[in-house]
């Protein structure tokens, strides 16, 4: 065995250690520092994971100096890393803390590969620098683009290091490589260099800068926010700038790069737009109300987590699958409205939702929504709205966001705004919760038998022990969360390290030494609170909405960042009312996004029926229609004998799959949906079970449509995953298990390229045993024997079969290829028979011949050169070496 | 008849004693061309060899003109060997049945040599008192012509019309030339002046223009040691074949199969020479039927029946190089190797039946 040479020599391996991978890795934690205010993942660990990083590249580059083929020992580290992933998976202590160990190895092992790779194209690739710096300036972009706000000195901040080092890195990588390590005095040439260079540069961007200055600015004031005229028309808005706005446009910049999502998330997409018809009683100024989706009552105290149950006392959830509800018919759940239990202060809200980026599954309204109905997207907004759908809810009057918000003592108007409600609610005491279903008591005061939520309910006792109503109590707990310390700064903080709801220890924790969470802290912490004294609560979670609008009241733009969790606490006669305990969290509020133009009011349906077609004429414009169910004035119908109807459908547009096809294209016997928003049929009257065949055969006939939309069987939408606080691990999870995934493809490419060799030599060495004559045997066999020594190395260049044959390889190789390559040429280019000792040659050649070329390569040698994919890449691309241009 | 060559029979053996059959000998069992064709060629030019030393592809070459019917140029410094191949290859071959070698004559091209000192003049004769027509040393089988480029333009054309159309017309009689009639003219590249450098369309007349190069160290060292032997050799040659075989073998040579694939590829090359931006006369049809006529002797020569790219490769530089005119110094190096190159590496790519 012979020992490994060195490639570079230790003294340019110490220059390119101190001049490139040193400067590289202070790189990446530049890069990684703003990577991880942006990306929940990396955890802002960036220092470890600069070291990850680092020991990447240093290790690479030492190991690469001595003559390591790359790939082999690339291989080698992949297969660890498998290897170690195995162990950590199925040793690690715990689940939690497998995650986190599991989270940790993938950052590392991408960390360090990366690193890896740059340290081995350090050592060994001339260009490597250039590769580099087009990759780090890219990557920056990439970066910047989606964190920073384009202001100059933001910009100046940013991507002018990256533009330094991607400078630095070409310059100083040539500069260590041309220089000799016999000069004397290299360190200070190279040091020289480098100020020189460092200075040059700095002298460069402040000219830039300063030069492009005005430039700057008149980009961002382009690009920058500009606040809206705030010329609010009601005291409510006044209040609502005062109060939730105020960090509008004073936020730092270097705030808005450090933070991350409530959700994890890298976008804050707006979700859906909603308009909510509720208003205060003048009429003009919007009502908001909190959205929900999913409420958490159920407390597993194994697991000690909170989960949705679909068994709760009183259900009041309305659960709709709305891709299972067609267009214009109707789902109404009047359990819903059955189990509100609430009699005062009634009113039913109409709701319009129009999804952007929600998915199409959701349905969200605010409490308690008991009526949906998809309507279709005007044709003009279907690139912006995917669907849509109309919802009634039942609310209590006295509920509002307003209502609701954590507002500062400071916001007097609010203030009293919610005072007067909570005088209205004064009135409940605790006996009224006595009169209560025992069985609904005790499943919403439920609190874990553990000393750890003992302490909490003795908090919860000396929050209250003052106060009387249970009203009070809420606001005493609401006002702990409010409250500040002996130096009057607030005692909680809002963070945007998301996670599950807490519970057990880890809230007691949250509760009283640290104090910083984010929503779902506080609505956990608040719920065993409210339990603790007694008071029916449950977790809600769905959407904070924020009235942002001037121009369109009652619209709501919903962003990713306002999903929320909240507290949703139970008074007798008034129902579930929403309370919200977070604090500071304006920036989830304030999405920093400008509202656009609402979508067009939707026309109203005032037929739709399903069926299937029986007749189309495409002359005269009309279909023959068999319906079985029908929406009629918002009401459904289901018909036992299919209806026939003639339909018209002169100005219909035809859909199938929200692409307009011709009516000529329908077939009889397609199944789909007519849909007519025409005065004939809102002029008629509303029909009863009583007068419905009358109205039907009153129906005008032909019957105008509007609509007709074909139904393809299957369930249209891709329904994406839904994100909720509680599936923050799972998304983790998924990263992980993409990493994996993408890492085993990798590898199994790399197989496969790996493999490609071998896999021609094999295709050939099969075809020519499997021939019968010669001819095709020679042929093949030749192949076979040409690609073999290709991939050994033995390259053809300019000479002919028989030339290679005599001089490079049989006097070489002490093979007789010549002689085969004789007999191949005969029957290639002679029209004469073989004789039968040529024949013998043909079939008795291949075998031998590999023999003895491989007892002339180490095995080592033969693996490392058959597996070169460039001499097969260099094999079939010989040809086109000779191309001269005419 | 042979026993089964060891070559057959496989054994993993080193193929040591493989290593020394020659394209030749491996073939001369295999093709259909008679063994004692390749036989008597292998004579020839080993009867050639035992004079000069280290030639053996530019014996080869010479053969192969002689084979296919044409004459060849050489193109070298002084002291190669020129003369004395061209010598002894007339003198390996029996002119008649008489033991008499072919006819060999030598011409010193010089500038004042006139056109009658080589086709001959007419004296007036005193018994006859008559013209007699004396035969000038055109009149042979083998004819040297040495530096023809030193002979007036007047000498040349009347050299290279005689080489066309074999015969000679002096006043109103036409004389036929010698039936095997092969002229191995020389020309010296070096000392130019008061030279007169054959045309471009004269130079088309030759099938092939060979440098003979100086031979490598061990051949060089081997005539140093032996140059005494081989003196001795130059006067004893003997000879190895007869005019009649000569035809023969050129008639041979016009059987030798040519595929329909090489034949593309000569197309191809000639044709390339006129498209190459870097060469300004190409080759014309005649030099592509030249270079079918000498493939196939060449391959006659190593003694195949069949013309294989190696051939193409081989003399196409020596057939074609010198009808070219080149743009510059750099094309003449490069050109007609390029075409060649891509032209050869097409038909080895080539999958004729498969």
């Amino acid at each position: 065995m012979k020992k490994v040479g060195r490639y570079n020599s230790s003294k340019k391996l110490l220059w390119q250690l101190v001049f490139l991978c040193l400067p590289l890795s202070v790189h990446m934690y530049f890069l990684l520092y703003t990577a991880s205010a942006y990306y929940e993942v990396l955890n802002k660990q960036y220092i470890l994971q600069s070291v990850y990083f680092a020991t990447g590249v240093i290790l690479a580059c030492i190991f690469y100096s001595y003559r390591f083929r790359f790939l082999p020992a690339f291989l080698c580290l992949l297969v660890l890393f498998w290897l170690s992933d195995k162990f950590l998976d199925n040793f690690a202590p715990g689940e939690f803390d497998s995650f986190f160990l599991v989270l940790q190895f993938s950052l590392f092992t991408a960390l360090f590969t990366i690193g890896w790779l740059c340290g081995w194209g350090f050592a060994r690739i001339r260009v490597f620098p250039v590769i580099l710096s087009i990759i780090i300036l890219l990557a920056g972009l990439f970066l910047f683009a989606k964190t920073a706000t384009p202001v100059y000195h933001n910009l100046l901040a940013s991507y002018a290091p990256l533009l330094f080092f991607a400078f630095y890195i070409i310059y100083m990588g040539e500069l260590v490589r041309n220089t000799s390590e016999s000069w004397p005095n290299a360190w200070w040439r190279l040091s020289k260099h480098l100020i020189g260079f460092t200075a040059l540069m700095l002298l460069l961007f402040l000219l830039i800068f300063t030069v492009l200055r005005s430039d700057f600015q008149q980009l961002e004031d382009m690009w920058g926010h500009k606040d809206e005229g705030d010329d609010p028309y009601s005291m409510m808005e006044m209040n609502k700038e005062d109060s939730t706005m105020q960090m509008k446009g004073k936020l730092p910049l270097q705030n808005r790069l450090n933070r991350g999502s409530g959700e994890g998330n890298s976008q804050n997409r707006p979700l859906f737009v909603a308009y909510l018809d509720n208003f205060f009683p003048n009429s003009k100024t919007p009502n908001p109300l909190y959205f929900v989706t999913d409420y958490f009552t159920k407390f597993d105290d194994y697991t000690e987590t909170f989960e949705p149950d679909s068994l709760m006392p009183y259900d009041d959830l309305f659960r709709v699958n709305l891709t299972e509800t067609p267009l214009y018919f109707t789902a109404i759940d009047t359990n819903v409205l059955n189990n509100g239990m609430s009699v005062a202060y009634r009113k039913i809200v109409d709701v319009e939702v129009y999804k952007i980026a929600a998915s199409p599954k959701e349905f969200t309204a605010p409490t308690t929504a008991f009526f949906v109905q998809p309507i279709a997207v005007e044709k003009e907004m279907q690139g912006q709205y995917k669907s849509a759908y109309l919802a009634k809810s039942l609310i209590s009057e006295l509920n509002s966001a307003y209502f609701v918000y954590n507002i500062s003592s400071k916001n007097y108007s609010m203030q009293r705004f919610q005072q007067q409600r909570f005088d209205v609610l004064r009135t409940i005491s605790d006996r009224d919760y006595k009169e209560l279903d025992t069985a609904f008591m005790n499943y919403y005061t439920q609190m874990p038998e553990n000393p750890v939520y003992d302490t909490i309910a003795k908090l919860a006792n000396y929050l209250t022990k003052n106060e009387r109503t249970p009203i009070d109590k809420v606001l005493a707990i609401r006002d702990y969360f409010m409250s500040g310390n002996e130096e009057g700064k607030p005692l909680f903080k809002y963070s945007n390290t998301s996670g599950p709801v807490p519970a057990g220890s880890r809230l007691l924790h949250f509760l009283l030494n640290e104090r910083r969470g984010y929503c779902a802290h506080f609505a956990g912490a608040t719920l065993f609170l409210l339990r603790a004294c007694g008071i029916p609560a449950r977790l809600a979670i769905g959407y904070l909405i924020e009235d942002r609008s001037t121009k369109n009241p009652g619209w709501y733009w919903v962003y990713e960042k306002q999903s929320h969790a909240w507290v949703q606490v139970f008074f007798p006669e008034y129902g579930w009312l929403d309370f919200d305990t977070t604090v500071g969290d304006e920036e989830q509020r304030e999405a920093g996004q400008a509202d656009g133009t609402p979508p067009l009011d939707p026309r109203k349906a005032w037929f739709a029926g399903t069926g299937s077609i029986v007749r189309v004429d495409s002359f005269n414009n009309t279909l023959d229609f068999s319906m079985n169910k029908m929406a009629y004035h918002d009401t459904e119908y289901q018909f036992e004998n299919e209806i026939k109807l003639e339909l018209d459908m002169h100005v219909a547009k035809v859909y199938k799959d929200s692409i307009q096809i011709r009516l000529g294209n329908l077939q009889p016997g397609d199944k789909g949906m007519a849909i007519s928003f025409a005065q004939a049929f809102a002029d008629m009257p509303k029909a009863t079970p009583k007068n419905l065949d009358s109205i039907i055969q009153a129906f005008p006939s032909p019957a105008p449509i509007d609509e007709f939309r074909i139904s393809t069987g299957q369930k249209p939408e891709n329904q994406k995953p839904e994100t909720k606080p509680a599936d923050e691990r799972q998304s983790a999870n998924n990263y992980v298990n993409l990493l994996i995934v993408g890492m085993a493809l990798l590898f199994l490419l790399l197989i496969l390229v790996l493999l490609t060799p071998w896999l021609i030599h094999r295709y050939y060495r099969k075809k020519a045993l499997r021939v019968n004559d010669a001819q095709h045997d020679s042929f093949y066999s030749y192949r076979a024997a040409m690609y073999l020594l290709n991939q050994l190395g033995i390259q053809r260049h300019d000479l002919t079969p028989l030339q290679y044959a005599r001089k490079e390889v049989d006097a070489k190789y002490e093979t007789d290829f010549e002689r085969f390559v004789l007999v191949y040429l005969k029957i290639k280019y002679a029209n004469q028979t073989l004789s039968k000792s040529e024949k013998q040659i043909i079939t008795y050649f291949y075998q031998p011949f590999e023999t003895q070329l491989k007892s002339k390569f180490t095995r080592k040698q033969r693996i490392s050169k058959f597996i070169n994919i460039y001499n097969t890449l260099n094999y079939f691309t010989q040809s086109s070496k000779y191309g001269f241009t005419k | 008849m042979n026993a089964t060559p060891d070559y057959l029979e496989y054994q993993p053996k080193p193929a040591v004693e493989n290593t020394k059959h020659s394209t030749e000998q491996i073939l001369a069992d295999n093709s259909s061309i008679g063994q004692e064709n390749a036989g008597s060629i292998k004579q020839l030019i080993n009867n050639v060899e035992t004079v000069i030393r280290g030639k053996h592809n530019e014996i080869k070459l010479v053969v192969t003109v002689l084979l296919a019917g044409g004459h060849i140029l050489i193109e070298d410094n002084p002291g190669t060997g020129k003369t004395v191949m061209a010598k002894t290859l007339a003198q390996s071959i029996a002119g008649d049945g008489n033991n008499n070698s072919l006819l060999f004559r030598r011409i010193q091209f010089t500038p004042d040599l006139l056109p009658m000192d080589l086709i001959g003049s007419h004296v007036f004769d005193d018994n006859s008192k008559d013209f007699l027509f004396r035969k000038g040393p055109l009149f042979c089988n083998v004819l040297l012509a040495d530096e023809i480029n030193r002979a007036s333009p007047k000498v040349q054309s009347a050299l290279l019309e005689s080489m066309a159309e074999h015969q000679i017309t002096v006043s109103n009689t036409t004389y036929p030339l010698e039936k095997l009639f092969f002229i191995a003219a020389t020309q010296n590249p070096i000392e130019m002046e008061g030279t007169y450098p054959l045309p471009a369309a004269q130079l088309d007349r030759f099938f092939m223009k060979i440098n003979f190069g100086y031979t490598d160290a061990d051949a060089e060292m081997d005539i140093y040691r032996n140059y005494q032997q081989i003196d001795k050799n130059v006067k004893i040659i003997h000879q190895v074949m007869n005019m009649e075989t000569i035809f023969a073998l050129q008639k041979s040579a016009e059987e030798v199969f040519v595929h329909e694939e090489i034949l593309r590829a000569i197309y191809n090359i000639v044709n390339d020479t006129r498209q190459h931006p870097d060469i300004t006369l190409g080759a014309s049809a005649r030099s592509g039927i030249t270079f079918i006529r000498c493939l196939r002797a060449y391959a006659l020569v190593v003694g195949r029946s069949f013309v294989i790219e190696d051939d193409v490769k081989s003399l196409a530089h020596a057939v074609l190089h010198h009808r070219l005119i080149f743009r510059n110094r750099e094309a003449r190096k490069m050109a007609l190797d390029e075409i060649v190159n891509k032209e050869i590496s097409r038909l080895s790519q080539l999958n004729l039946y498969a």
